[in-house]
């Protein structure tokens, strides 16, 4: 049998994360790739991956959480009642950086800056790796 | 299952405008983000650099990944950016790195990757 190279979390978002709010920090030290699935209620929603070079002793709450990636305003914008599955880092500027086979950082957690209506009420963050 | 350690964070510190961080060794990762934390009231702009000389040696650096053109953090942002910057795809790192900043203080942290631990 092989060995395991793909991981996925439970739903991250059982209390809809709503505009202004962030999921919480998931650990993908184990981890190069990551994919977040998303599907979005209430009006569009404005995602963004953040990133922490802090290690897992500082909570959630203390760490600097860092936009990943790209010098742009743009935020990745998901229509209302949509499921989008997003490799990370999310949030492109197609005038700069395609969004494609870049790695994730060890820990990670995804970011609704909404500023109307638009709530994440499912997130699951899949990772994956290579083995030798 | 065992966990190899896939991620390693390097702290640069804070970098003073025209000045260089440390170099970066990453001859053992394969690929590196790139966090910055501009809290300066100005804009600061970086680039990344590479050189291909063996470790030890001076060897010369070179303009890695880019345009030409400085990345840009606003004043009060932390963002975070796969190294090299502007790459459409298949990002990898220099085995030998190094930032440069430009125009304002930042402070930086480099996180390193590889495949197999």
């Amino acid at each position: 049998m092989s060995r395991q190279r793909h991981r996925i979390t439970g739903n991250l978002a059982e209390s809809a994360i709503a505009p202004g709010s962030t999921s919480i920090g998931v650990d993908l030290s184990s981890m190069t790739r990551a994919t977040a699935y998303v599907k979005t209620t209430g009006g569009s929603a404005d995602l963004r991956a953040e990133a922490s070079p802090d290690d897992f002793t500082v909570p959630d709450a203390s760490a600097k959480w860092f936009k990943y990636f790209a010098s742009t305003d743009n935020a990745y914008n998901i229509a209302n009642d949509s499921r989008e599955a997003i490799p990370f880092p999310s949030g492109y500027d197609n005038e700069t950086i395609g969004n494609v086979n870049a790695p994730c950082a060890r820990r990670m957690r995804m970011s609704n800056e909404s500023e109307s209506t638009g709530s994440i009420d499912k997130l699951y963050i899949a990772a994956s790796r290579q083995i030798a | 299952m065992p966990i190899k350690q896939r991620h390693t964070v390097i702290s640069l510190g804070e970098i003073a405008a025209g000045e260089y961080s440390d170099e970066i060794d990453a001859s053992s990762f394969n690929e590196a983000i790139l966090y910055v934390e501009n809290t300066s009231g100005l804009n600061a702009k970086f680039t990344i650099e590479a050189n291909p000389a063996e470790s030890g040696e001076a060897g010369e650096w070179y303009r890695f990944g880019t345009t030409g053109i400085p990345t840009q953090v606003k004043a009060g942002e932390l963002l975070a950016f796969p190294i090299p910057l502007y790459a459409y795809s298949e990002y990898g790192c220099a085995r030998r790195m190094r930032i440069e900043v430009k125009d304002t203080t930042a402070t930086l942290w480099v996180e390193l990757i590889r495949e197999i631990g």
